[in-house]
């Protein structure tokens, strides 16, 4: 079966000789479609060197990395670029919209990116940008939108292109609880599962284990699958 | 159509566009005026030779130009050079270079002493008052008057001899040195000189071959030889091309190098000050040719606004410069314009460069740094 993202004992080191340091250690993991997996860890244990290598932004030390069946990790920049934009989407901690853009426009632009233009990539923003309840909010500035609202910016702009595929990096990171759970609840399950699309999810929070389909732990650079009821300390 | 990222940019923080744009204007309107003031340098340097008025000049032997070599020859070679040269009229003016002093104020001017009977020599634009009419007048380049503080009525002296003003003349600054203009016998008695004209002006038929006038005229008169206008003003322009331009052209490097440098460090800046958007850009997919293209609208819009600003500034500056000092001369031509603009662009490649290497390494993965 082809996994959405497969990664087979994928390795980052960081430095060389006695400074080097094993970010990741033969990590395996595989992602199906429509799946949604949170990856928690404590400070440090490497979780953010594994999404950017599942994001294709960092090369892996060894290992392969696989997205739609396409061995990736030795590819081009260039076509690591390509698949980025049009097979995955980034949801990220601080939002990361472009402050100059409007709402529309944060999400129109990565279809423009992508060589969608003009009436077709508009109305595809208004349409997600009104199912995530910003309908009203189009012509707002980031720094006129509060921060669900900028996270629900976004999500709307990772899934502008339809990837099967959507990386979070802390989405709720800077959200309130309760804006935290609803933005999840609207990415993970209406946007998400319900489309087929599978979720890799980084974080914290806890309480986003009730809307994964697996929890895996991450320590020491090592992957491990838990049942999501008992967790390590976080610290 | 796209999302306008590139004015979206550019406009959302509207200060560091003004600031930037208005360098490279600043920029781009030092190196307009310079070329303008050049032109307008040579415009005025050969004005005399354009406006003399005469097809051929009889010249001492081994005289270039007007401006850059004195010349005398006698008044004696006068029927020689009509009847050699054919020549339906002719006439004589007498040249020198004094200190013309008026209030204390001393200025170095060039004193034409020209005949007002016949058309050679005279002030081309008149400014105020009317030409001369007697021996005891004199006209003034309108700078040289302001400068002096004289007028039409006033008297004014020169070398010892005072003379009525009863006119004032335009476009008849040569750079730094104004002209005077007073009668052939007064700037003989003047500077004592009895016998002795600086040229013989003459004019030929339209039938007349010029170049056969010449060669009789060198030919049959010692010691003298006949050159055109358009020869004398060539010899001045050479003559003030081996003095300006090399100070001219370094100064228009600079102008250049600052500009690039403006524009450079402005998209530089640009860079540095977006560099998390340009590394969500990168994380999205954005690959390089697209994002070095967005570079390169930015620096270019910048430099052809800078262009605009700087080419209005620039007819602006020197019209208030020409207001206020009517000794510069200031012209600024379409071929400059074109000049300027081809340079702007070629301006861009340096300043686009630059900041399209920082870009490249940025490094996408610190977006997922919060």
């Amino acid at each position: 079966m082809d996994y959405v993202l497969e990664l087979q004992d994928v390795s980052k080191t960081y430095g060389h000789g006695r400074t080097a340091v094993k970010a990741n250690d033969r990590v395996n993991l595989q992602i199906q479609p429509g799946e949604i997996v949170l990856i928690m860890g404590p400070s440090g244990s490497g979780k953010t060197t594994l999404l950017s290598m599942a994001g294709l932004l960092l090369s892996t030390s060894s290992g392969i990395i696989c997205v739609l069946g396409e061995q990736i990790d030795h590819a081009s920049a260039s076509h690591r670029a390509h698949m980025r934009l049009k097979t995955l989407g980034f949801v990220f901690q601080s939002y990361n919209l472009m402050e100059s853009l409007t709402a529309i426009e944060n999400v129109e632009l990565v279809m423009n990116m992508a060589g969608v233009r003009g009436s077709r990539a508009k109305e595809r923003a208004r349409e997600l940008l009104a199912m995530l309840g910003l309908g009203e909010r189009l012509d707002h500035k980031p720094a006129d939108l509060s921060g669900g609202e900028k996270q629900r910016v976004a999500i709307a702009r990772a899934l502008a292109n339809d990837p099967p595929l959507i990386l979070a990096d802390e989405p709720t990171g800077n959200l309130d609880s309760k804006t935290g759970q609803e933005v999840m609840e609207l990415l993970c399950c209406g946007l998400g599962r319900d489309q087929g699309r599978s979720i890799v999810i980084v974080t914290h929070d806890h309480r986003l284990r009730s809307i994964a389909d697996r929890v895996l732990w991450l320590e020491d650079g090592q992957l491990s699958e838990t049942d999501g009821n008992y967790l390590p300390e976080m610290t | 159509m796209s999302v306008p990222l590139v004015r979206r940019n550019l406009f959302h923080e509207g200060g560091k566009l003004i600031l930037s744009v208005s360098g490279v204007g600043a920029a781009l309107a030092l190196i307009l005026l310079l070329l303008g003031f050049r032109q307008g340098l040579y415009a005025t340097l050969t004005a005399f030779a354009d406006n003399i008025g005469a097809d051929l000049i009889v010249a001492q032997d081994g005289v270039k130009g007007i401006l850059s070599s004195d010349s005398a020859v006698p008044m004696a070679i006068h029927d020689d050079s009509v009847r050699l040269s054919g020549a339906e009229e002719a006439g004589h003016i007498l040249l020198a270079d004094i200190i013309f002093t008026q209030n204390d104020a001393k200025t170095p001017v060039l004193l034409v002493g020209y005949e007002p009977e016949t058309t050679f020599g005279a002030p081309w634009e008149l400014g105020d008052g009317r030409f001369l009419q007697a021996d005891d007048e004199i006209m003034l380049d309108t700078w040289l008057a302001k400068r002096s503080d004289l007028q039409v009525g006033d008297r004014a002296e020169v070398l010892g001899e005072s003379f009525s003003v009863v006119g004032l003349t335009r476009g008849t600054s040569s750079w730094m040195s104004p002209y005077i203009f007073i009668t052939l016998p007064a700037a003989e008695q003047a500077l004592a000189l009895h016998g002795l004209v600086s040229f013989h002006l003459l004019r030929l038929p339209d039938s007349a071959n010029t170049s056969q006038s010449i060669r009789s005229i060198e030919n049959q008169i010692p010691g003298v030889q006949a050159l055109t206008p358009e020869d004398i003003a060539d010899a001045d322009r050479r003559v003030m091309a081996t003095v300006m331009d090399t100070p001219l052209n370094v100064m228009l490097a600079i102008g250049s190098v600052i500009g690039a440098a403006v524009m450079g460090l402005t998209s530089y800046t640009s860079i540095i000050d977006h560099k998390r958007e340009y590394g969500v850009l990168k994380a999205i997919g954005a690959g390089g040719w697209w994002l070095n293209w967005l570079v390169a609208r930015e620096t270019l819009f910048r430099a052809v606004s800078g262009f605009v600003l700087g080419a209005g500034f620039a007819f602006l500056a020197a019209e208030a410069i020409m207001t206020l000092w009517p000794q510069f001369n200031i012209v600024i031509q379409t071929k400059d314009l074109v000049l300027t603009a081809a340079l702007t662009l070629l301006m861009t490649v340096p300043a686009a460069l630059l900041p399209m290497q920082r870009l490249k390494r940025i490094d996408p993965v610190e977006v997922f740094q919060a």
